[in-house]
């Protein structure tokens, strides 16, 4: 299967294929080095060395300044978003669902929170009701919700769904959970590596946060979802807070 | 973002019944802009980079076929910000206390002049036929200062009628 350029900077293949993409632009530390790259990398769609897109896209990824790591978890499915934010502010995300299916996108830097939001699909949710109660669950099962295997991620749900109910009104329609965790790395100004870690669940309308307080145990404890959608951007490096790569 | 507020009283034309005291960070630059009338702080250019944050106070006197329930009108003012707003994207929407009162919070995103990513915390409450609204428009990558000013905000709000006893 080869890669299909769907829209102007988007393209899509197998997470082999896309990866291997990403890994040659990002070797490729000149535009004039396209061409090459479009010649060993098949490509369906119209593609040209002179694509100022895909120059974005490799200049991002020659001159990384952070890297968001997103993954999304839940019943159907665990989607991983890997995005290079770059010197020229274009972002180059690289999605995968599974092996079969990865995109390669380009972007803006100023709209990366609006990125990482739509990405996961964040949904307002009803806020906790006053007498809302945390509820301790072992670190493992919570794991197991980001488990590779779909029958792990359905299993350990079927554990924890039960306690959720305990703290919050789960309506008997709605299913629906994911667990998003949001991880970016950067170098500080003082040279020294910082990542930032963020993480929410939520369980059909409701958003809850897992505070660990031990290697064994994890409380959820039920929150606004403005509270879950700051878990998933505040990770971000504010300004001055990350050394260019030319310092 | 600074954290020291400084107290501004909010009355406007032809609306004078009502009186908004809030705070807003100390270097902010403030106005009231007319017709039609809501008071602005603004983050100064020096200090915004591409976006400049900012706290608009709005009081409105709403007209006869205006619904009277708060939850029923900021449905309808969702609706109109769902069709107007670029890029609109709802984060939270839910019943808040304003000043003591009952109210209306809702977190947006949208995309903003010059093409980024903006964080809107708003808030609704209801005084007789006036609707107040207190609307914090922030860059999202300024967020983590923007949530705690926005609760800064919402502690200094107080709402007082002329007319009616406190």
């Amino acid at each position: 299967m080869s890669i299909t350029q769907l829209d102007p900077g988007l393209f899509r293949g197998t997470a082999r294929r896309i990866s291997a993409l990403r890994q040659r632009l990002a070797r490729t530390p000149d535009p004039a080095g396209l061409a090459a790259v479009l010649r060993e990398t098949s490509i369906t769609g119209e593609t040209s060395p002179d694509d100022q897109i895909l120059e974005n896209i490799r200049a991002a990824l020659v001159t990384p300044v952070f890297s968001v790591e997103v993954s999304n978890a839940g019943p159907g499915g665990l989607h991983r978003h890997s995005i290079t934010a770059g010197a020229n502010a274009v972002c180059v995300r690289m999605s995968t669902a599974g092996e079969d299916f990865a995109d390669l996108a380009g972007s803006p830097f100023p709209l990366l929170p609006g990125e990482l939001t739509r990405l996961v699909q964040f949904l307002p949710g009803q806020p906790p009701p006053p007498a809302a109660t945390e509820i301790e669950l072992s670190a493992d099962l919570i794991a197991d919700l980001a488990d590779e295997d779909q029958s792990t991620r359905v299993a350990a749900w079927a554990r924890i769904r039960p306690r959720l109910a305990e703290a919050v009104e789960l309506d008997p329609q709605d299913e629906s959970w994911q667990l998003v965790e949001s991880r970016t790395d950067w170098t500080g100004t003082d040279g020294r590596p910082v990542d930032t870690l963020g993480i929410y669940l939520r369980a059909g309308q409701h958003h809850l946060l897992p505070v660990q307080d031990s290697a064994e145990t994890v409380r959820l404890v039920p929150v606004p979802s403005i509270q879950a959608w700051e878990q998933l951007v505040h990770v971000l490096p504010g300004k001055d807070e990350v050394q260019r790569p030319s310092s | 973002m600074t954290s020291e507020l400084t107290a501004h009283e909010v009355v406007l034309p032809g609306l004078e019944e009502l009186r908004v005291e809030v705070g807003a960070p100390a270097d902010w630059e403030i106005s009231v802009v007319e017709d039609p009338p809501f008071f602005l702080a603004q983050m100064p250019q020096a200090l915004a980079g591409p976006f400049a944050d900012n706290l608009i106070v709005n009081i409105e006197r709403l007209g006869d076929d205006a619904p009277a329930d708060l939850e029923e009108l900021q449905g309808l003012i969702y609706a109109q910000a769902f069709a107007s707003v670029p890029d609109f994207y709802a984060v939270d929407d839910r019943p808040h206390e304003v000043d003591g009162r009952p109210g209306w919070f809702r977190a947006s995103l949208q995309t903003a002049p010059p093409g980024i990513t903006a964080v809107n915390r708003q808030v609704f409450t209801l005084r007789g036929d006036l609707l107040v609204t207190l609307s914090l428009t922030t860059m999202a990558f300024r967020d983590p200062e923007a949530s705690e000013l926005f609760d800064a905000l919402m502690d200094s709000c107080r709402i007082l009628s002329t007319t009616e006893e406190d």
